[in-house]
Formats: C-alpha cells, sequence, structure tokens
C-alpha cells in the first residue's frame, strides 16, 4: 500500500512542476494520504487501462493489447489486488485504479497537466489559504482543537459534499469497512443495493431520491419484496430528505425582505413546514448508511412503487447475508446449462470459468438478471471467456475522454451459443456485460428492459482507513449506446414482464436453438432501438 | 428588530456574521477603509514563522495513522480536479464536464474543518464576506445617506435622513415619498433595488424624484455621494416632563461611543434626570469599544476580565479619560434594557453596569456568549478568518457563556435583568401593525414596547422617590 502511494505521488509530483517542489518539501517525501483505489478493480488489472488513456504520446486512447491484459491477469493474483477487493463488490461501477502507478508517466498525463498551468496560481493560493487558517486555529484557538484526523476528515467531507452529487461522499472507517464487506458480498443491513438520483423540478431545484436496484439473494430485503426501481421515501416514518425543505420558505423571504411584507405569514408558514420536515426528516446519505449497516435492527420502510399507486409499507429485520456470486443448474428440458451471476465480485469469474469448464450441454444461458453489477474487472473476464479480445466498454472521463476498455484475455472456452437473460434488476456493470456480449455477436439478450445506470464510481481510500466514494465517469457500450440516458438497455428479444420461470427458461432454450429466426422476429424493435442510439450516443 | 430597523440604506435587515460575534482585535492596519485594499495587511510575526517553518515538522507532531489536514485537503483537492465526472455540470461543446472550482472546494474544506470544532463563532470569511463585515465594523458606507421603507402602499418612503449626509443637507425630510431614481419610475420596484440605484461610488451624483405632502406635484433633488457613517444610535426626551431620556445602540463599531456621546450631550443639556439605555438586539461588536462605553458608565475598576488560551486571566479595566460626562457618578438613575439578542458586547457592558450598580437591567435574560474572536486577514485572497481567542468574565467574574447538558439542552448563561419583563409575540406584531399603519408615528410604536414603558415607569416612580422591589422580581424569575 505504501510503495502505491508513494508512487501515486510522485508521480502527481512529476505532472505538477514547481507546485510539487514545495509540497515534497512539506511532506517531507513521505506519503500521500489518498490512494486511489479503484471500486471494482483488481488493482494492477487497472495499469493496462491506466496506459490506454493516460499515455500522452498515444494520440488516440488505445485499445488495451493482449500483452498488456496478459500481464496484468498474472499480477491480478499478486497482493495488488488487496486494496481491489475493497472496491470489488462495492455495488457501483469501478473504473481502473491510480494507486498502482508503478511508472509515473502514468501520472502525468496531458490533460491534466495543463489543467495545473492554468489554475496553478489560483490552486497556490487556495492551498495557501487553508494552510494559513489551519496554523491560525493551532496557535490561537482558545479551547482544545480536535485531532488533526478528525479536522481533516470534516475538511474533505465538506468538500466533497460540495459537489453536490448524493453519489459522491466521504466515508469514515466504519462505513468504509462496510463497503470493503459489500464488496465480498458480504451484506450488512437490510440487504439491498441502492442508489441515489436525482430528478430535475420545475421550480429549478433537483429532487434526489434512494432507488432500489436490486435486493440481494436470502436478505431481508428480498424477503420484504423490494423490486428494482422502488423508491425508498421513509426511514423508520422519517422523511428522506431528497432537497432542501428552505429552498421555499428562502424565497418566500427574499420576497418579503424586498418587496411585498404581506408575504410574511406566508413565509412564517413555510418555514415551519420546512422546519418540521427537517426535524422529522433523515438525509440521504445517512439513510442509505443505516439500511446498509447493523444485524438484528428493524426498520420500517415506506417504498413507492412505479405503476403503484399507494405507499407500501415494509417491516423488516436487518442481517448479515453473504451472496454466492455464481450458482449453476440445468435448465428443465435439459438442453441448456444456466449459469447465474448474482454480483460481480472478483470470485464471479473463475466461478464462472469453472460452472463452463463442466459443462455437458451445447448452449448456455448466462442469467444476468436482478444482478445489480460491481467492479469492471469481473465483468471484463467475464465477456472474455465467451468472447476474447473483443470490445467491453467506452468510458467517458471527466476530461471528456473516451477511453476503450477491452474484455480480459482470459483463456475464452470454446464457442457455445449463449443466451444473457436480463430484467430490470440488471444494472451497470450487469449491463454492460449484457450489452458488450450482444454488440460482439456472440449472445443473444432476452429478458426485460435492463435499470439503465451507467456511472462509474470510484472509492478512494485514505491512509486512516476512511475513504471517499467519487463519480469518475460514465460508461458507454462499445458502439457508444448511452444506456443511462435511454433507461435502460432493450434485448434483442422482449420477454413479457409477467412470464413464468418456466416460459422464460422455455424462451431462452428456444432462442439457443435457433438464434436468428428469434432476432429477425424482434426485428423491428431492435432497429428502430438501434438508431435511437446511435443518435444519442453521438450528438 | 426588523420593524423598527429595517429599510436602512446602510446596513442589511437581516444582519449575518460579524454581528453574532464580539471581537477582540483585528490584526489589520486599515480597518477604516478596507476597501483601499493596495495594502497588504500586516500578517503577525508567530504567523509567518509558522509559515516558514518546514511542515515536516507538523506531520511529525501526529501519529503516522493520522492525517494532517493540510496535505489531506490538498490530496483530495488534486483528485477531485483531475479525476471528478462533474455529473450536475453542463457539458461544453466537447462533452468534456469541468473540473470542480479549487476556490469553492477550499473554502468547503475549511467550512468542514472549522466545522469540527464544535463552536460557531469560529467561521471563515470569504472575500465577500470579509468585505461586508468590515464595512459593518467601520460603519460608513457610501451613499446618499437616508433610511428608506415601504408603505403599506408599497411605495418608497424616507424614514430618516441621516445626520450629517448629503440627504440632510439637500433638504430632504421625513417622510418624502421617492417617485424615480435618475428619472427611472421605480414603481413597484424592490426595494434592494431601489438601494442599489441610489447608492453609487463617491463623488457621483444622483437624482431623485419625490414628493411631499405639502408640495403639490413631484420635485427633483440632486445630491453627490459620499461617505456615510451609518447611525447605530437612536435617541430621544422619552419623557419630556420628567426628564426621562433614551439612548439605544444597534451594535458596538467604531461609530459607537462618538455617536452615544452625541446623544448623551444633547440630552444632558436638555436637563436629562433619568436615563434608559437600550441594549436589546444588540449583537455585539468590539472589545474595546464594550471597554470605552462602560467607561462610561462605571467609576473604576474592572469592565471584564478576560481568559487567555493559555489559562491567565488579565482585566480590562475602566478607562478614566472615556468618562465623558458626569454619568459615571451615579448622578441620575440608569436602566438598561436588555433581551435574549443582547450579546457578547452588550452583556460585558450591562454586566458591568449591573456589577458595579451603576444601573439596573430590565428586559429578559441576556443571550449567553462569554466568548472573544479575533478576526485574522489572510495575505491569500482577501478572505479572513473569525477565531475564539479568549473566554470572558463579567466584572465580578461570573461566566455567562451558555452551558449545555448531555442532552444538549441549556442549563445556564446570560445575565439575569434586575426587573423581568417580557415582550411576547403579541406585544411585537402590535408594534409592527402600528409601525405599518404609520412609518412616521414612532410615539404610537413605543407606547406599544411594554419592557420601555416599564423602565419609564419605575424611572418616574425613583424621581419621585418610590422605589420599585427589583429583587423580589428577579426572586420570582429563578
Amino acid at each position: 500500500m505504501t510503495t502505491n502511494d508513494r508512487e501515486h505521488r510522485t508521480g502527481r509530483g512529476a505532472a505538477e512542476g514547481v507546485r510539487s517542489e514545495s509540497r515534497r518539501k512539506r511532506g517531507g517525501g513521505a506519503i500521500a494520504f489518498v490512494s486511489g483505489v479503484t471500486v471494482a478493480t483488481a488493482a494492477a488489472m487497472a495499469v493496462g487501462a491506466q496506459v490506454a488513456h493516460r499515455v500522452p504520446a498515444a494520440a488516440t486512447p488505445i485499445v488495451s493489447t493482449a500483452e498488456n491484459f496478459t500481464g496484468t491477469v498474472s499480477a491480478a493474483a499478486a497482493p495488488a489486488s488487496a486494496n481491489a477487493q475493497v472496491a470489488q463488490a462495492t455495488p457501483v461501477n469501478g473504473r481502473p485504479g491510480r494507486s498502482s502507478a508503478n511508472d509515473p508517466i502514468l501520472d502525468a498525463s496531458a490533460g491534466s497537466s495543463a489543467l495545473d498551468d492554468d489554475e496553478s496560481l489560483g490552486t497556490t493560493a487556495d492551498k495557501r489559504t487553508f494552510e494559513s487558517v489551519y496554523d491560525l486555529v493551532q496557535d490561537h484557538y482558545v479551547d482544545t482543537l480536535p485531532n488533526d484526523t478528525k479536522m481533516a476528515h470534516g475538511a474533505i467531507r465538506s468538500m466533497i459534499a460540495s459537489l453536490a452529487d448524493p453519489n459522491s461522499f466521504f466515508l469514515d472507517p466504519d462505513q468504509r469497512a462496510l463497503l470493503d464487506d459489500e464488496s465480498k458480498g458480504k451484506y450488512q443491513g437490510i440487504g439491498a443495493v441502492t442508489t441515489i438520483r436525482g430528478i430535475k423540478q420545475p421550480e429549478g431545484y433537483t429532487e434526489y431520491k434512494i432507488f432500489v436496484v436490486d435486493a440481494i439473494p436470502g436478505s431481508a430485503a428480498e424477503k420484504a419484496g423490494l423490486k428494482p426501481g422502488d423508491v425508498i421515501t421513509h426511514v423508520d416514518g422519517k422523511w428522506v430528505l431528497g432537497s432542501d425543505p428552505f429552498l421555499k420558505a428562502n424565497k418566500l423571504f427574499d420576497k418579503i425582505r424586498d418587496h411585498d411584507p404581506d408575504d410574511e405569514d406566508a413565509f412564517r408558514k413555510e418555514y415551519e413546514s420546512a422546519r418540521k420536515r427537517v426535524l422529522g426528516g433523515v438525509g440521504l446519505q445517512s439513510a442509505q448508511m443505516q439500511l446498509r449497516k447493523g444485524i438484528g435492527d428493524k426498520h420500517d420502510l415506506t417504498i413507492q412503487r412505479p405503476g403503484v399507486a399507494a405507499p407500501i409499507k415494509v417491516a423488516l429485520t436487518t442481517s448479515q447475508i453473504e451472496a454466492e456470486p455464481v450458482s449453476v443448474r440445468r435448465a428443465p428440458d435439459g438442453k441448456a446449462t444456466v449459469i447465474k451471476v448474482n454480483l460481480l465480485t472478483d470470485k464471479a469469474p473463475a466461478a464462472v470459468k469453472t460452472a463452463l469448464a463442466g459443462i455437458r450441454t451445447r448452449g448456455v444461458v448466462l442469467d444476468l438478471r436482478n444482478n445489480p453489477g460491481g467492479g469492471i474487472v469481473p465483468a471484463q473476464q467475464i465477456e472474455a471467456l465467451f468472447a476474447q479480445n473483443r470490445a467491453f466498454a467506452v468510458e467517458i472521463g471527466h476530461n471528456g475522454k473516451k477511453s476503450k476498455l477491452a474484455a480480459s484475455s482470459a483463456t475464452a472456452t470454446p464457442p457455445r451459443p449463449l443466451v444473457v437473460l436480463v430484467d430490470k434488476g440488471t444494472a451497470r456493470t450487469a449491463e454492460a456485460l449484457a450489452q458488450s456480449l450482444g454488440e460482439a455477436g456472440v449472445a443473444t439478450v432476452i429478458g426485460g428492459r435492463t435499470f439503465g445506470d451507467g456511472m462509474a464510481h470510484t472509492l478512494y481510500s485514505l491512509r486512516d482507513g476512511s475513504g471517499f466514494m467519487l463519480t469518475t465517469g460514465k460508461l458507454l457500450s462499445p458502439r457508444g449506446l448511452d444506456w443511462q440516458a435511454l433507461g435502460g438497455i432493450t434485448p434483442q428479444v422482449a420477454l413479457a414482464s409477467g412470464a413464468s420461470e418456466e416460459e422464460v427458461l422455455a424462451k431462452a432454450e428456444s432462442v439457443l436453438e435457433h438464434p436468428t429466426q428469434a432476432v429477425a422476429a424482434a426485428a423491428p424493435a431492435a432497429t428502430s432501438h438501434t438508431g435511437a442510439v446511435a443518435g444519442a450516443a453521438r450528438p | 428588530m426588523r420593524s423598527l430597523i429595517k429599510g436602512f440604506v446602510a446596513v442589511s435587515i437581516v444582519s449575518t456574521g460579524f454581528l453574532c460575534g464580539l471581537t477582540g482585535d483585528v490584526l489589520h492596519g486599515f480597518v477604516q477603509n478596507p476597501h483601499t485594499g493596495a495594502l497588504i495587511p500586516t500578517v503577525p510575526a508567530a504567523r509567518v514563522a509558522r509559515l516558514l517553518a518546514p511542515a515536516a515538522a507538523h506531520a511529525a507532531d501526529g501519529d503516522d495513522a493520522g492525517l494532517p489536514p493540510a496535505d489531506t485537503y490538498v490530496s483530495v483537492l488534486n483528485i477531485l480536479q483531475s479525476d471528478y465526472y462533474n455529473v450536475g455540470a453542463p457539458a461544453t461543446a466537447k462533452a468534456v464536464k469541468p473540473a470542480p472550482d479549487t476556490t469553492r472546494l477550499t473554502y468547503a474544506a475549511i467550512d468542514g474543518m472549522l466545522a469540527t470544532l464544535n463552536d460557531r463563532y469560529t467561521e471563515f470569511w470569504t472575500p465577500k464576506e470579509y468585505r461586508d463585515n468590515m464595512q459593518e465594523t467601520s460603519g460608513n458606507f457610501v451613499g446618499i445617506g437616508a433610511q428608506l421603507d415601504l408603505t403599506k402602499t408599497k411605495q418608497v418612503i424616507i424614514i430618516k435622513p441621516i445626520e450629517n449626509s448629503p440627504a440632510i443637507r439637500a433638504g430632504i425630510l421625513p417622510g418624502d415619498i421617492i417617485v424615480a431614481v435618475d428619472g427611472r419610475a421605480i414603481t413597484g420596484m424592490d426595494l434592494t433595488k431601489v438601494v442599489e440605484l441610489i447608492r453609487g461610488p463617491e463623488g457621483t451624483s444622483v437624482r431623485l424624484t419625490l414628493q411631499r405632502k405639502a408640495k403639490t406635484g413631484s420635485f427633483d433633488v440632486t445630491m453627490r455621494r459620499a461617505v456615510v457613517h451609518s447611525p447605530i444610535v437612536d435617541y430621544r426626551m422619552e419623557d419630556p416632563v420628567n426628564k426621562i431620556g433614551y439612548i439605544s445602540l444597534q451594535m458596538f463599531n467604531e461609530q459607537a461611543d462618538q455617536q452615544f456621546d452625541e446623544a448623551l450631550a444633547r440630552l444632558e443639556a436638555q436637563g436629562m434626570k433619568a436615563l434608559v439605555f437600550d441594549l436589546r438586539n444588540n449583537p455585539g461588536g468590539l472589545l474595546n469599544i464594550a471597554q470605552d462605553l462602560a467607561s462610561r458608565f462605571v467609576d473604576s475598576g474592572a469592565i471584564v476580565w478576560v481568559k487567555q488560551k493559555n489559562g491567565e486571566m488579565s482585566s480590562l479595566d475602566v478607562k478614566p479619560d472615556k468618562h465623558r460626562s458626569s454619568l459615571y457618578k451615579g448622578v441620575y438613575p440608569v436602566i438598561v434594557l436588555v433581551n435574549g439578542n443582547s450579546a457578547s458586547a452588550s452583556e460585558i457592558v450591562s454586566g458591568a453596569i449591573q456589577d458595579s450598580g451603576a444601573g439596573k437591567l430590565l428586559g429578559t435574560q441576556t443571550f449567553g456568549k462569554g466568548l472573544v474572536q479575533t478576526i485574522f486577514p489572510l495575505d491569500s485572497g482577501d478572505s479572513a478568518v473569525k477565531i475564539t481567542t479568549q473566554h470572558y468574565f463579567t466584572r465580578n467574574k461570573h461566566d455567562i457563556n451558555k452551558k449545555y447538558d448531555a442532552n444538549n439542552k441549556q442549563i445556564g448563561g446570560g445575565i439575569t435583568p434586575d426587573y423581568v419583563v417580557e415582550f411576547t409575540d403579541k406585544d411585537f406584531d402590535a408594534q409592527k401593525e402600528a409601525l405599518r399603519n404609520d412609518p412616521q408615528n414612532r410615539d404610537a410604536v413605543n407606547k406599544l414596547d411594554p419592557q420601555l414603558q416599564k423602565a419609564d415607569q419605575i424611572l418616574r416612580d425613583q424621581l419621585a422617590g418610590k422605589t420599585t422591589p427589583a429583587v423580589a422580581q428577579q426572586a420570582a424569575k429563578s
């Protein structure tokens, strides 16, 4: 960890020229306090992808070569993945990591050094402002100060909160530990993967909501019947506050202050109701955190389900469960093997590979229903088992640069007829996997429209065990399909949402028998869909 | 409260920041005019030393697992700039999401760091907040010097021209209605917008079109904008028959003692026999001004005790050169009006008056803030940080700072007045209504102020030789 950290710092320093000099002096050349551990990525694996979009010499980002990945895959078995596991099963999309840059050039990205040059003057002043404030309170504050770590946490927490992005947040060491466990498939709390999404309101602000992505098999959430797309509106009778209740009151206040004293009563009323809402409410992040921790605690939730008018109330008791990433069974008539991938943890690829090795049927059904995704790397590795050296996804980074991610170079198994099953619970990297297999032409994707989440998040670690999650990019399919903007991936062959398990598998088997016929039958829808995609992806 | 002082051109109605605090000193060579910013603020020597010292020394202080705030902030800032996908920001032409603004992130980081101190008075000021707050401290602004308000029919009315201002020199009278500014009709315009139009750089001219009851039609007045001292003192002969004077002070800024002296001199010249000194809703201000002002009332000894970071106690004593009249000799009775919004410097002055017996306090329990802040300007970016640097205790060494029990319930703090008299919401609403019906009629408003009325009555009784049992009232309260 330390090695990685130091490398990280050195690399960054090189990119920053003069500034790094002073910083290195101050830091005593020691240790960076942040290492960019990536959600869901075997750190070593990341190097390959990093090269792809960080080497300035390469005019266009290149798809990582087989050699790159061969090297990194073998390294993935090495301790480097200790960090990676942290994020591994964290139920968000990951991107290649930054901590493992063992070549300074990796961090010397042309893009970011140009940015630094532009802003270096202002940035230096900002840094001095922070240092001065810290030094002044050290010297002059009358009472005992909190310890440095607590003050640092306060600074980072607030800095990240100021981004006003509910999916970027600080994690204290306890919370960080919970996420680490999740990344290994170990869930506490209600056992649901959730995400926060904003919906722009006509009044000019954004209302955020907690959406259920998936209930983990065997969890309290599953037993209570939580479904993908459910919105959690209340936790233990408290409002989940998705926007600032004082916004409206503030607007009224501006009005009475400047113009119309007659609105004062309206303001008082609005203020009082806003105050009650805040007092009776719970913040987004704290609600989300409450739900992902605890064993044996009781929670009452109020759920809003699309298509159901009345709010649904559920009571559940938190538990700890360890979800198996992969399960295997035969389809009812025995012609196909169903490999169900529940989570994209880093154990998943090996389990899929083992399953494939023992297969006796001709066809395979890769069941990604109710799969909330996980790391990029496991998804890449699973893709490689079916489609070697094919494109996996395109990541759009903060600087607008598109980086191509490839399927990893794991040895592909002999080609077999393949059907990928998806539904509303197929999310994030699971969506990427389904779409890339479809686009590679090795599988027919059947089922219902997917969840529609392509944001990439990265978990960064601080050396005291805390960390922070950051939105770092967006994933598109190799052909540029923006499935988030489209509200999910439309499968090549659609299945009615009410279909029984037998019907679903029967359909899957019939598609395996006659893949072209099935797709041709569904062609009109597929074509128009693709057309829309092309338009959306390249504006 | 808003209804009584609203519409100042000078001071924003809802004051913020600085006014919540008592300020010990400003480490700044040019507080009087922070706008002539060409000067570089003087930086305390200790700080220079600190800045020059290698920060490695810092890191050595903490244990290895700890996070040094400054270095951690820099690391995170760099990552936010290089990696963050700015979800909310609209993408530029090439679909590039802009990196988040460093300065904004830095201010957020500082706010977050200071929040961990759990002291609401230690806070960071952005350059704008600093400028605004310094303007309040100095009490100066550039304008014509008229106090504005809205009438019930939403016309902009001049409540009062400020003394020594362009407005008063141009003959503007209370009650004048503003129809247009520089020929631009202001009907239906927000009050802040009207103020914006009237204000401008020093030396430039502004033309107001006015209507006056005594005149038919409208007329124009042109004035040259100048530096005006905001009035923070209001005074009158409250009871002309019994010669009871009234002085209110809104804040302890650099104009406070001078304006107080003027008011006091005029009332004494009219033969004042008793004084009501109103510190209600006065949130405090500068520590040295509090010391100076209390010196007008108290004969000798300590005004306030100050406890430093190192635990050392020292007193700030009465300054004999600030005895401006015979007030300090106790030649006439004094009642100080206080309430829950009388804070810090107000509590120092009222505490010194109560402890020394120079006067009685009337009203409700004061705010309870026994902390002194110091403003430290920062040489980078014209911002500043206000830090709680001292605790203070009243003349008799009472700790008046608010205290809380384990459940965060307040269990003490503030000064209990000698006479506890409430001012209810109902009183407030009645007063507000009276003011809106007739912004000019201050007498009607004052009649609806139960605390003022009680003070007047006690003083009248006292002048007539009767006494009001203060102790009994206090006992009933506690």
